[in-house]
């Protein structure tokens, strides 16, 4: 399995990986580490970021295709970077919340298949998802409906739309008081595929 | 399951959340619902559904797709339905009435057939009448409890009284549990009738030959006698029923006492002699009898209609009247009809029924308890309001009838359209109450007067269409919303072949 990151930023209530410059995973995706305890983490925000701390690139006025060939350096100085929440933590068969922080370099690798249909069909997994704190993170409802739109396109055409159903009848109670933002996530799920 | 308990009182009723896939439209005012304790199962029926919302923001924004408005069901859109609990069972299957609450999130169903059969089928005769809305299965009454109370069916014209009369009557006399009177206005009740569909039809005495007789004012071809009533069995009392239509007043009911005061049993016979006499031979005879002669007049004037009637006769032969209470003594169903010139006469059905109950009333109250232990009697009158109204109060027989002869085992059965009508005295006085459809608002508050939870049952009441019937009261355990059973073939058998005197196969093998 091949990794897609690696955790190098480890601040209070801030987790994020580098990837490479030519693939970061979307906003929205679904990722995990390789190790004990087994945790899901989602993508939530993407960055570059000069790897020295204050340097800011400077412009060179040139085509973006040619930038790379002629002043390399502007591009190994910088790194591509995502910003990362932990969902939960699978303790054998069921979904808990997150404790702790993942470790430094922590590798990271997609949740892929049946992996991520049983991980998205799980009503647990649906609830950690709204636990993430939304004055913290103001995006989390757009990142959350990627990933549930990611996961009803990946569901055969014959059960779509019960399992569409699904998701719209918890997030109807999840949302039961805010008719409007239950609408934009029933807008964004129901699109025909 | 449809639901589960959300909130409630004993005193109010349930609030029942139905499940996100419970339409609604599945469940209807009157539905028989039963909700599963702890320990208890309580019974209810369905007395309002509501559609209800979490978040009035939706109406602004509504869902567009059924798949949407399906998701939003459950949890921004609901639906509750009200239930009204009657009765509780404990888990030995005995009935009470409701003294606890079943706890929050209980399940809530609809009745089954056990359920049905456990409130309904208990001891005593019961009895097949009817089935709730919604289901086939079958309501029965308790035809012992039933008899030993008045009784009424209420509705408006078509809404089915006479069929359920019908049919509860014809459960009385196989049963025998009660000797029936039955003042049969329409003629309906006797050999057969004739239904809207102008199909003729059978009825009580066609199902049980041996146990009825049909008595008749006139000639009738399936009458087994024809009344006559001498003159020396009527009362100025028996009369007094009929002061309306013969605009007989007060002061010609306090002559009509005195002349038979002075003239005893002949007092009818005298005063029909007195018509075409002179003012002044009027004016002598009245102060040889001492009383005022612009009253006896008056008397002779309103009474002259009596006098015209072919079954009132001076004779000394016996009265129909002992006949028929005979019959009733030895166990017989009576119907008394009114044909040819006496169709439809007020005045004939009121005297003639005034008379006969009276006299009943007279000799049950002269007869020793051992007497009346066996003898149980239902008097039947159609159009009741005409004999109970309010304004007949102390004299009126059937008043009195409702009101003390239970104890004397005579009690009153009411048909009537116009319960309104009707003294709200005699009215307290109806045990069991079939109502069938209704419409007039008066009507309607007059049936549930003093009935508790009279208000919920009056919503089903708007729900009926004729043929259905709340049905309520003494003789069985919780109100209930029914269609009576069809009136039609299958019952005419079950009533022919299961009757005790009634079976034609007995006869046939010589039985
Ligand atoms: N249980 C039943 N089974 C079959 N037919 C019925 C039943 N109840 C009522 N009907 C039909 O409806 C018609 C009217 O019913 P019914 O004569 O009992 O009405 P009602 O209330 O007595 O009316 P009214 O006040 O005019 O006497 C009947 O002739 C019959 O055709
Ligand atoms: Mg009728």
């Amino acid at each position: 399995m091949k990794s897609i990151g690696e955790i190098l930023l480890l601040r209070p209530s801030f987790i994020a990986a580098e990837g490479k410059r030519d693939f970061i995973p979307p906003i929205g995706s679904l990722l995990k580490n390789n190790s004990k305890p087994l945790r899901y983490l989602i993508v939530v925000d993407q960055f570059v970021e000069s790897r020295i701390p204050g340097r800011t690139p400077a412009p060179y006025g040139l085509d973006y295709g040619d930038i790379e060939s002629e002043q390399p350096q502007s591009t190994f100085l910088m790194r591509w970077m995502y910003q990362l929440v932990p969902v939960c933590e699978l303790n054998g068969t069921k979904y808990e919340a997150p404790t702790g922080v993942p470790d430094i370099h922590t590798l990271l690798y997609w949740v892929e298949d049946a992996e991520f249909t049983e991980v998205l069909s799980s009503s647990s997994f649906m609830d950690f998802l709204f636990r993430i704190d939304e004055t913290m993170l103001p995006q989390r409802n757009e990142v959350i409906m990627r990933l549930l739109r990611k996961f009803i396109v990946s569901v055969p055409q014959i059960n779509r739309d019960k399992e569409l159903l699904r998701i719209l009848t918890r997030l109807s109670i999840i949302f039961r008081n805010d008719y409007s933002t239950l609408k934009q996530f029933i807008k964004s799920l129901e699109v025909k595929i | 399951m449809i639901g589960f308990l959300k909130s409630g009182s004993v005193t109010e009723g349930f609030a029942v959340r139905l499940l996100r896939d419970v339409s609604p439209e599945s469940l209807k005012i009157g539905d028989f619902a039963v909700i599963e304790g702890r320990i208890y199962k309580f019974f209810g029926i369905i007395d309002d559904l509501r559609l209800l919302s979490s978040n009035e923001d939706v109406f602004f924004d509504p869902p567009e797709t059924p798949l949407q408005k399906l998701a939003l069901s459950g949890s921004i859109i609901y639906s509750e339905i009200q239930l009204s609990p009657y009765v509780m069972a404990d888990p030995d299957g005995n009935l009470m009435s409701i003294k606890t609450v079943p706890e929050h999130f209980s399940s809530v169903r609809l009745a089954e057939n056990r359920d049905i059969e456990l409130v309904f089928k208990r001891g005593g005769k019961p009895f097949f009448i009817g089935t709730p809305l919604t289901m086939d299965e079958h309501i029965y009454v308790d035809l012992e409890k039933l008899s030993m109370r008045n009784n009424a069916i209420f509705g408006i014209t078509g809404s089915g009284k006479t069929v359920l009369a019908k049919i509860v009557f014809s459960g009385l006399i196989r049963n025998e549990i009660a000797s029936l009177l039955i003042f049969d206005m329409h003629n309906e009740y006797g050999r057969s009738s004739k239904n809207e569909e102008g199909r003729v039809e059978p009825s009580l005495k066609t199902f049980f030959p041996k146990n009825v007789k049909v008595f008749d004012v006139a000639h009738n071809p399936d009458a087994d006698s024809i009344i006559t009533i001498p003159y020396v069995d009527v009362d100025p009392e028996d009369i007094a029923l009929t002061s309306e239509i013969l605009h007989y007043s007060e002061k010609s009911e306090e002559t009509a006492l005195l002349v038979r005061r002075r003239k005893g049993k002949e007092w009818l016979k005298f005063l029909f002699s007195l018509q075409g006499k002179t003012d002044e031979e009027l004016a002598e005879i009245s102060e040889s009898l001492g009383v005022n002669s612009a009253s006896l007049s008056a008397l002779i004037r309103h009474t002259t209609r009596l006098s015209e009637l072919d079954f009132l006769q001076d004779t000394m032969e016996e009265s129909s009247i002992n006949q028929i209470l005979n019959y009733l003594k030895s166990g017989i169903s009576v119907v008394v009809q009114f044909s040819g010139k006496y169709k439809n006469s007020a005045l004939v059905y009121f005297l003639v029924a005034n008379i006969i109950s009276r006299r009943i009333h007279g000799k049950h109250e002269s007869m020793s308890d051992s007497e009346l232990k066996r003898l149980r009697t239902v008097i039947v009158i159609e159009e009741a309001h005409k004999f109970l109204s309010t304004n007949l109060k102390e004299r009126n027989i059937f008043g009195i009838i409702a009101r003390e002869m239970r104890k004397f085992n005579v009690t009153l059965f009411i048909i009537d359209q116009r319960p309104s009508e009707i003294d709200p005295e005699v009215l307290s006085q109806v045990g069991t109450r079939f109502v069938l459809q209704m419409m007039d608002e008066s009507d309607i508050d007059s049936v549930f007067q003093g009935v508790g939870g009279g208000s919920r049952l009056k919503k089903i009441l708007r729900s009926l269409q004729a043929r259905e019937s709340l049905l309520f009261g003494f003789s069985v355990p919780m109100p209930v919303a029914m269609r009576v059973r069809e009136f039609g073939e299958d019952f005419f058998k079950e009533m022919q072949l299961n009757s005790p005197h009634g079976d034609p196969n007995k006869d046939l093998y010589g039985e």
